[in-house]
């Protein structure tokens, strides 16, 4: 009884699935999904051949139906890179005859072909059966390169010529070419895509779908945070650019900026503990703060503008490395801190009186804070990046670089109020009071912490986890 | 520290000088429009209502002025997906307004007539006819239900009614089909002029274009029709009909190789019934072998039954029994000329010629000039033994238009000499 | 319901984006669709009508010649100017009609009638419009022209012919075709014996809003508005100046200044029974325009195609008409939706704006005597009946600044005393509706559709519509991005970083320096 009433609920939801043909039954229906490789084109041509053009051509008779079909297709799609004709081969071909209406089989053929050949923007035109009625898609996506806004999505609305939808207000689609540009390396979605960790090893399918930039496969912890990350990078993407738009892509960068701060993997917790241990003032939060603003925006901007100067050089190895180098960093500030702890324990049983620990400490602290803070804004967060490429893309650089200022502005203001909550609470309360004894009795252990967490950020960003 | 900071900003700042001078150097190419570079056939007929129903859904007028539009897309793109779509947002007007809504049911009326139930588009019209007296599209739908039920007279009063409300191409073509049926070949061809002049849209003007060169055909005038066909395709040179109407023009003239390969190339492409079946006969004419194109047309009366073709198919390929059946069945829904001439056809082929010819009569009556309804009528005449009348009537047929069917037309001249 | 989108203007947006619209669609495909089609003919149901669809009127004193009076009427609008094989003549089995009623019987005293001949130079070889550059309206490339015959009718019917064989200018084929369009038009500007010009031609449509704007009777977002829905897009225009005698009651435009104006279309209909046949019938009104949105906001859905046949006498006796007027729908739904209370009670201010003319001689709530035709001094007024037209006071000088809102903001020389191009009339129409003729602008809607004026500036002297635009429309929208340079002269970013870059490199390579310089001591 339940089992029917779901599937009735069912039916109600998802009433009258469109017919095997949409556009009737002697259409024939093209899919086309382009991946953009960084030495080929390939494309993966299906075309869904309803009942009556089956009929008439009977290609179940033909015995090399499949190779033969894919060889006239391969020479009917155009594929030009750089506006240079580049020659398509059949990679595979094969055909299957799906049972359609009236007992009459379909025709389902699929043909791979690549083109071989890199450049910055790929046009393909489907020049197949091109006279006929029928369904006409075309995805994209990039593997290894990026796709610089592109004009089709990156998953087929159907499923490849499986379920046409069935919306009142849209037509079918009729879409024969494409021109694709490519951004060598500078790809805002491979970057988003890679760090996200959402893009399968060597997978063909990055989340496109969306025109923007990077627009679904953002890291974000939270989905919340994931959504608001895309309303973020579409806003730097967006075309109108209203001066309201603009106010509130700022604001959110700063709101952005902060969250991201406060997620964890940041640094924070070496900040926290350094500060807690080394008797930190409100002044050395905010240097950290400073320092990583300053860094992290930098960072961007650095590495931002070098991807666009030189597309040869691929982003997500110059986040790892980056991430590699931090972690180094961090490490050293470890080493270096485990070194004094070591050589000058006196110091830091000294700790007691407030004034005396912190003047003493100010020489080495001050270098050991602006380490922390450069190591904590090191890493260009991804989504700044994204902000910033996709804003040099549509030739709106200066807002690019504000959006990513604020976002800088926003991590720091979770770090140093980080910072400043925990110098006050250890100021205030016993509970913190004993922990920053137990720390400054094992200066230690502090700087033993910083450095695995050093190791694990470094060893993180090497194997790309 | 400030040294790293120092070499960050030389090395940001060569990055920066780099960028600039690459979009500098870009910047001289043709402003080329960002992200807009698919190709895709816009169907910006309906993109306004689409538009405007995403804002605002539950406007009823603009549910059924889309559900209208989209049965002229039908019409135009012959992609029969919009007929569902137009029944969906039909359906969603008179679920925003289920009263009064008298938009919403000419556009019922208007997408029963293109599904060919009649009737149903008849009731449609009249429920609208008495909510919007004033609006012709109203009386376009009434026209076309009542000339297709046979009812030749109230059709014609409806056009009428139309052109006084809406001189323009819908009212001026329907105008010349009303004349056409009636004989009046002179009245239909200026009819037809005045809406070509009046046509504004290419698929319009290709109508009007492709029923001029119809009109021509079908009277016998070769250059006439092969004028209008090529005026038609030079607004949409890949327009199926206008295509077909050249290939018959190609045949009628002894380009039988031709207008095969056009046939084939038109019949792959779009394989409508009608192409197909003309193919088929085009193909009995050139002496070869017209059975796979039969046999196609048979699957796709299975898949969309339209009895009036299947019956002219079956009788066309020597199956007298199904011509009959399918006859009758049509004649039981429509007494439209074209399915009594079908009948009387599909009766002589089963030997019952005393009923066929008094449906032939009715197909004639009134005043049609139409060559394959004399020749039905003169070989139904023959087979009663009525040879003077018959061979009045063939001799007519042929005088009308001497290429009238691939098959008939030599057979007619056949049957002719015979009854000399 | 009056929805913009089922109006005879919009219907026509429609049927107008079909024609643009189909020239892409026509990829081969079908002139039937299912089976049967050799009985069943499918002939287009919904065709449209452009060239005769009368969009806008407008009657002002003429700025630059103040002894005058201008009427400008636009046809056939959404004309996508991207040149190529379209182009948009007149229909030339059609009347094109500026009728004056000065004495305010609601019959036409004066009627000026335009009529087309078609000059087809192509030949069965060539379907172009044109063969090369056209720089002259005598230019040989220009294959296809048209004249016209302007007409000036009285109200006994009786005609004198004003202009013979006036040359129309062409449709704007583009910058490679008509590189000067304007020396074109300047060449159709015909002048009238008496004192009068004529122009038939392209041009701009005149008219700016957002049809959208309408979407708020649905519970639309009114945030959304403020795109222009006929930028860029083309008309048919013709323009009429005339010595203001010309049109006043008795010539005496001192006396007498205020006339009613509407436009309307004839086509001829067809005589189809049997033994009567004609080809050419009697003369049907397709078209009938006086104010603006007269057909967005008051007549019914239902009632449109009617009212595109009414001639202005018969107005007062459709019940249905008269009673939208008073108790308009869109207040009341503008209530129902915004919480903006509808004004009360009978709508005799819309009577006085739509059917009567301002004036308080017919006992109207509105307290002034401005553009009702009993204001002339010689009109009897046991003779006036109430109907719908443009009316102009013409002894209202014109404005030196013009103000967009007309009459609502103290500028009684614009809409709805007469209208002027630049007046807002959507605002003002949705304003009045309101209730702001009597009770002042309604501030919760005070910015309308925010479409505030044309796209293209309108010009200081006759036909003052401007240019038609020859760069194609994006009426796509969003699949056509704009790529945000400035037009022309110095690429300002590129050159911006480019500094920013040497300021960086400068700062860089200084501070290095110094370190440099200062490192040794400390070491």
């Amino acid at each position: 009884m339940r089992v029917l009433g779901l599937l009735l609920l069912g039916l109600l939801l998802f009433p009258a699935q469109a017919e095997a043909h949409p556009l009737g039954n002697f259409t024939v229906n093209h899919y086309h999904g382009i991946t953009v490789h960084p030495d080929r084109v390939t494309v993966r041509a299906v075309v869904d051949t309803a009942e009556i053009p089956t009929l008439q051509e009977r290609p179940a008779e033909v015995g090399d139906y499949a190779s033969r079909e894919c060889a006239v297709l391969s020479r009917a799609t155009s594929v030009e890179v750089d506006g240079r004709a580049v020659p398509v081969e059949v990679r595979s071909s094969a055909v299957e005859f799906p049972p359609g209406d009236g007992g009459l089989p379909t025709t389902r053929l699929t043909c791979v072909v690549e083109a071989w050949a890199s450049g910055e923007t790929v046009a393909v035109r489907a020049g197949y059966r091109d006279d006929r009625v029928g369904w006409r898609e075309m995805t994209a996506v990039g593997d290894g390169v990026a796709l610089l806004d592109p004009p089709v999505p990156g998953v087929s609305v159907t499923g490849e010529l499986r379920e046409y939808p069935d919306d009142l207000l849209s037509d079918p689609l009729d879409v024969r070419s494409v021109v694709l540009r490519v951004g060598a390396g500078s790809s805002a979605a491979v970057v988003g895509g890679e760090v996200g960790g959402s893009s399968p090893p060597g997978g063909s399918s990055l989340p496109g779908g969306s025109s923007l930039p990077g627009g679904s496969s953002l890291p974000g912890g939270s989905s919340l945070l994931g959504a608001a990350t895309q309303a973020f990078t579409s806003l730097a993407g967006d075309r109108d650019l209203t001066p309201l738009v603009g106010v509130l892509a700022v604001v959110l960068s700063l709101v952005l900026g902060a969250s991201h701060a406060a997620l964890p993997g940041h640094g924070k917790t070496v900040i926290a503990a350094y500060l807690a241990g080394r008797a930190g003032t409100p002044r050395d939060a905010l240097v950290v703060g400073a320092t990583v603003t300053l860094t992290h925006t930098a960072g961007v901007l650095a590495l931002g503008l070098l991807i666009s100067a030189t597309s040869a050089v691929a982003g997500d190895s110059v986040l790892r490395w980056l991430g590699v180098v931090s972690g180094v960093l961090v490490t050293a500030v470890g080493v270096t801190l485990l070194r004094a702890s070591v050589r000058r324990p006196v110091l830091v049983g000294h700790g007691h009186g407030h004034g005396h620990g912190h003047a003493h400490g100010h020489g080495v602290g001050r270098t050991g804070l602006i380490g922390m803070g450069v190591a904590g804004g090191l890493v260009p967060s991804p989504s700044a990046l994204v902000v910033l490429l996709g804003a040099v893309a549509l030739g709106r650089t200066w807002f690019g670089v504000v959006l990513v200022l604020g976002y800088g502005l926003g991590m720091a203001a979770t770090l140093t109020a980080v910072g400043l909550l925990l110098v006050r609470l250890r100021d205030r309360l016993a509970a913190v009071e004993r922990l920053r004894d137990r720390f400054t009795a094992l200066p230690v252990i502090t700087a033993a912490l910083v450095v695995v967490v050093g190791v694990g950020l470094a060893v993180r960003a090497a194997w790309g986890w | 520290m400030i040294r790293l900071v120092a070499i960050t900003a030389v090395v940001g700042g060569l990055a920066l000088l780099v960028t600039a001078v690459t979009s500098l150097s870009t910047s001289d190419a043709p402003a080329q429009p960002v992200g807009a570079v698919t190709e895709v056939a816009t169907h910006r007929t309906v993109s306004a209502l689409q538009d405007k129903l995403r804002r605002t859904p539950s406007d009823a007028d603009a549910w059924a002025a889309l559900g209208s539009a989209y049965v002229e897309q039908a019409r135009v793109t012959g992609d029969p997906s919009y007929y569902g779509k137009a029944q969906g947002a039909l359906d969603t007007s008179l679920r925003h307004r289920p009263e009064g809504n008298g938009f919403a049911t000419i556009g019922l009326g208007a997408l029963a007539n293109a599904r060919h139930d009649f009737a149903a588009a008849r009731d449609h019209a009249t429920r609208a006819q008495a909510l919007l007296p004033d609006t012709a599209e109203v009386y376009g739908v009434l026209a076309d239900a009542l000339t297709q039920l046979g009812m030749a007279a109230e059709a014609t009063a409806a056009v009428q009614r139309m052109l006084d409300l809406e001189p323009g191409v819908p009212s001026f073509t329907r105008a010349a089909y009303d004349l056409e049926q009636r004989g009046d070949v002179a009245g239909a061809r200026a009819a037809l002029e005045r809406a070509s002049d009046a046509a504004a849209a290419s698929p319009d003007v290709v109508f009007c274009r492709y029923r001029l060169g119809e009109l021509a055909f079908d009277h016998g005038d070769l250059d006439e029709a092969l004028s209008q066909y090529s005026q038609g395709l030079a607004v949409d040179p890949r327009d199926v009909m206008l295509l077909q109407g050249k290939a018959k023009v190609e045949f009628a003239r002894g380009s039988v190789d031709e207008a095969l390969r056009m046939y084939s190339e038109l019949v792959q492409r779009t394989p409508l019934p009608q192409l197909v079946h003309e193919y088929a006969n085009m193909l009995r004419a050139a002496g070869r072998d017209p059975a796979p194109q039969f046999a196609v047309l048979e699957r796709q009366f299975a898949l969309a039954p339209d009895d009036l073709a299947a019956s002219v198919a079956a009788a066309d390929r020597g199956d007298a029994a199904s011509a009959l059946r399918l006859a009758e069945a049509e004649w039981g829904r429509r007494q439209h000329v074209l399915v009594a001439d079908a009948l009387a056809w599909a009766l002589h082929l089963n030997g019952r010629h005393e009923e066929a010819l008094s449906f032939a009569d009715r197909a004639v009556s009134a005043g049609w000039h139409n060559a394959a309804f004399l020749y039905h009528r003169g070989v139904i005449l023959a087979a009663l033994g009525r040879d003077a009348e018959a061979a009045g009537v063939v001799e007519e047929a042929l005088r009308i238009n001497p290429h009238f069917s691939f098959v008939d037309a030599p057979r007619a001249r056949e049957v002719l000499g015979g009854l000399r | 319901m009056s929805t913009p989108l089922t109006s005879r203007r919009a219907a026509k947006v429609v049927a107008a984006l079909a024609a643009v619209g189909a020239t892409a669609l026509a990829t081969g495909l079908l002139g039937a669709s299912g089976a049967g089609a050799s009985s069943h003919r499918e002939a287009p149901l919904i065709a449209g009508d452009p060239a005769v669809d009368n969009t806008d009127v407008y009657a002002f004193v003429s700025p630059d010649h103040p002894d005058t009076v201008t009427l400008i009427a636009n046809f056939s609008p959404f004309q996508e100017p991207n040149g190529g094989p379209n182009f948009y003549p007149w229909a030339t089995d059609a009347r094109y009609d500026l009728n004056v009623d000065n004495d305010g019987d609601a019959r036409a005293d004066i009627t000026y009638r335009f009529t087309f001949q078609n000059d087809d130079r192509r030949g069965k070889s060539t379907f172009l419009y044109n063969n090369g550059e056209v720089t002259s309206l005598d230019d040989e490339n220009l294959l296809f022209r048209q004249t016209y015959t302007l007409e000036l009718v009285d109200q006994r019917g009786a005609s004198t012919k004003l202009v013979h064989k006036g040359k129309v200018a062409p449709s704007n084929t583009g910058p490679k075709s008509m590189p000067d369009y304007r020396a074109l038009r300047d060449q159709a500007v015909t002048k009238v014996q008496g004192g009068a010009k004529a122009y038939v031609g392209q041009a701009d449509d005149s008219f700016f809003l957002d049809l959208r704007v309408f979407d708020l009777l649905y519970g639309g977002d009114l945030s959304e508005v403020g795109q222009d829905t006929l930028r860029g897009f083309n008309a048919n225009t013709i323009a009429l100046q005339v010595p203001k005698a010309w049109v006043a009651l008795k010539g005496d435009a001192k006396r007498n200044p205020v006339i009613g104006v509407w436009g309307d279309t004839e086509r001829r209909s067809m005589e189809l029974s049997p033994g009567r046949y004609r080809a050419h019938g009697d003369w049907v009104q397709v078209s009938r325009l006086g104010n603006p949105l007269v057909n967005e906001v008051v007549v019914p859905a239902g009632l449109k195609d009617k009212f595109n046949s009414l001639t202005p006498d018969q107005d007062a006796k459709v019940k249905e008409l008269v009673d939208r007027v008073t108790n308009p729908e869109l207040p009341a739904l503008v209530e129902g939706i915004y919480r903006i209370p509808a004004p009360k009670g009978r709508r005799d201010d819309l009577v006085e704006i739509f059917l009567t003319g301002i004036t308080t001689e017919l006992g109207g709530p509105i307290k002034a005597d401005l553009n009702s035709q009993v204001v002339n001094a010689d009109v009897d007024k046991r003779k006036f009946v109430p109907s719908e037209q443009l009316r102009l006071n013409m002894a209202v000088a014109p404005a030196a600044e013009p103000n967009r809102l007309g009459v609502l903001a103290q500028d009684n020389q614009g809409f709805p005393n007469g209208r002027r191009l630049t007046d807002d009339v959507l605002d003002i129409g949705l304003q009045a509706l309101e209730g702001a003729a009597v009770n002042g602008v309604v501030e919760a809607l005070a910015a309308g559709d925010k479409v505030d004026a044309n796209e293209n500036a309108f010009e200081k002297q006759f036909p003052y519509v401007a240019l038609p635009n020859n760069t194609a429309v994006n009426a796509g929208g969003a699949e056509v991005a704009i790529k945000p340079t400035a037009g022309g002269g110095v690429p300002t970013a590129p050159l911006l970083s480019g500094l920013l870059a040497l300021l960086l490199i400068g700062a860089g390579a200084w501070v290095l320096r110094h370190r440099a310089q200062q490192e040794p001591p400390t070491e």
